[in-house]
């Protein structure tokens, strides 16, 4: 069997960087990441935190067209309506993007909105950071260069 | 512009996905209703029409023969990789909208701005599809991988670790042309994605037996009328070459368009027989080039 593709067009080049083969390093690159100016956490916290606070007023009523929308120029984030793009943003639909799971934004009981929002946030954050990073990277040869090298936790690459 | 409230599609998607058909319709379902499927300027049109979907299985062969040199690079990776359980891999291509391909002048040497913002944003919505894949899977109960959205992806000199084109070609979507993209029935002028799941999906059978079929000169000795649409020459009888092609990008277009901060060319993808479909008038030759055969 073969699969001759005639397009191909540059030699591979030589083997990727190397990795850190130090686990801590890596760990640590996770907690440093917000040092630098990538996703902004506290603001998507505090977003969320607004969210909740509103949903969760007089019951529960999610709603779904609320999203999170991050600023490219900070990558901070804040509460608007889904609605046509505007230059320079990006957005994720809290209900059903952010979260599949219903009812993750229910208040639980004696938790405020700010710890509640801690709290899934952290559940979120590996995943939305990295979904963040390529949607303001588009077109991109990957999260390995400019302000997202060496940040955040390393690609398994050497398993290549 | 959008008489209900907009919502998360999947949310309310009270559908099963399996085969091709299902996650055509549900993707469908997500260009006409996410916002997020418009350019931010002017008239904000749509950046794309209903997506082609094809689905391989993880253990098709041919993801193996993409760690060949001379198809794409010997670090392109198989689909378990990306999940050691992975039994399906769901490709899809979007096409432009009408709106952007009409607006695309045939006698410009500058691709217009709704091309470039598509081009750009078009990414972004493109990533906004990749996530709506993964979540119906975990709807339906599944796990899935977004190769693309993935720590693990790296790619040099335009060489990926998964190359969306390679994989749409294995699950069914289309065969490339010799502008290097994919030419599938929607035409060439649209933009790619994948997600590796362990759900076990019905295959796509592919329609096509090259890696060119579709092409009408590496099929038929006839066309190239996408090395005489490119402005500098990146095209030639045999293959695209990319390095002259980012040039002309960071050195003409990048520059038009600096306040914009878009960059992208779209010659070889727009006024060709293969932009809106498989051209016409094909003669099914593969058989008699076993250079390009899938044997």
């Amino acid at each position: 069997m073969t699969l001759k593709h005639a397009s191909r067009h540059s030699p591979i080049s030589a083997a990727p960087p190397a990795v850190s083969e130090n686990p801590s390093a890596r760990s640590s690159a996770f907690a440093e990441e917000n040092k630098k100016c990538l996703l902004d956490r506290s603001s998507v916290t505090a977003a969320l935190a607004d969210y909740l606070l509103q949903v969760n007023y007089r019951g529960y009523a999610p709603n779904p067209s609320l999203v999170l929308a991050i600023r490219r120029g900070d990558r901070t984030a804040w509460l608007r309506r889904a609605e046509l793009p505007v230059r320079w943003e990006t957005y994720y639909f809290i209900e059903g993007e952010l979260f599949p799971i219903p009812g993750t934004t229910r208040l639980p009981e004696g938790k405020s909105p700010a710890e509640h929002a801690e709290d899934i946030v952290a559940r979120i954050w590996p995943q939305l950071w990295v979904w963040n990073g390529y949607d303001f990277t588009p077109s991109s040869s990957a999260l390995n260069r400019n302000a997202y090298k060496n940040t955040y936790m390393e690609p398994a690459r050497r398993e290549t | 512009m959008f008489g209900k409230k907009a919502a998360y599609v999947t949310a309310g998607y009270g559908q099963t996905a399996r085969d091709h058909r299902d996650w055509q319709e549900y993707l469908t379902e997500f260009v006409r209703e996410d916002p997020r499927n418009h350019l931010p300027e002017g008239d904000c049109f749509p950046i794309f029409g209903p997506p082609v979907v094809g689905i391989a299985s993880a253990d098709d062969p041919l993801f193996a023969e993409l760690s060949r040199p001379e198809v794409v690079a010997s670090h392109h990776v198989r689909p378990d990789f990306w999940m050691p359980e992975a039994r399906s891999v769901i490709s899809f291509f979007a096409p432009f909208s009408r709106e952007i391909k009409a607006a695309y002048k045939k006698g410009e040497r500058l691709p217009p701005l709704e091309w470039v913002s598509g081009r750009l944003n078009g990414e972004v919505f493109i990533n906004v599809l990749r996530r709506a894949i993964l979540r119906l899977v975990e709807k339906q109960g599944g796990q899935a991988v977004i190769p693309n959205l993935d720590l693990r992806y790296w790619a040099e000199n335009w060489l990926p670790i998964w190359s969306e084109r390679h994989v749409g070609f294995i699950a069914g979507v289309g065969t490339f042309g010799l502008h290097a993209g994919l030419l599938t029935e929607k035409g060439a002028a649209g933009r790619m994605g994948s997600v590796v799941t362990n759900l076990s999906l019905p295959v796509r059978p592919r329609d096509y037996e090259g890696v060119y079929d579709y092409c009408l000169w590496k099929s038929e000795g006839r066309c190239r009328a996408c090395a005489k649409r490119c402005p500098v020459e990146a095209i030639d009888h045999e293959r695209k070459d990319h390095t002259i092609c980012a040039a002309n990008g960071a050195k003409h277009i990048h520059p038009a368009y600096l306040a914009w901060g878009y960059h992208a060319c779209g010659h070889c993808q727009n006024n060709l027989p293969c932009s809106n479909g498989i051209p016409k008038k094909r003669k099914r030759v593969s058989s008699q080039r076993p250079d390009f055969r899938l044997d």
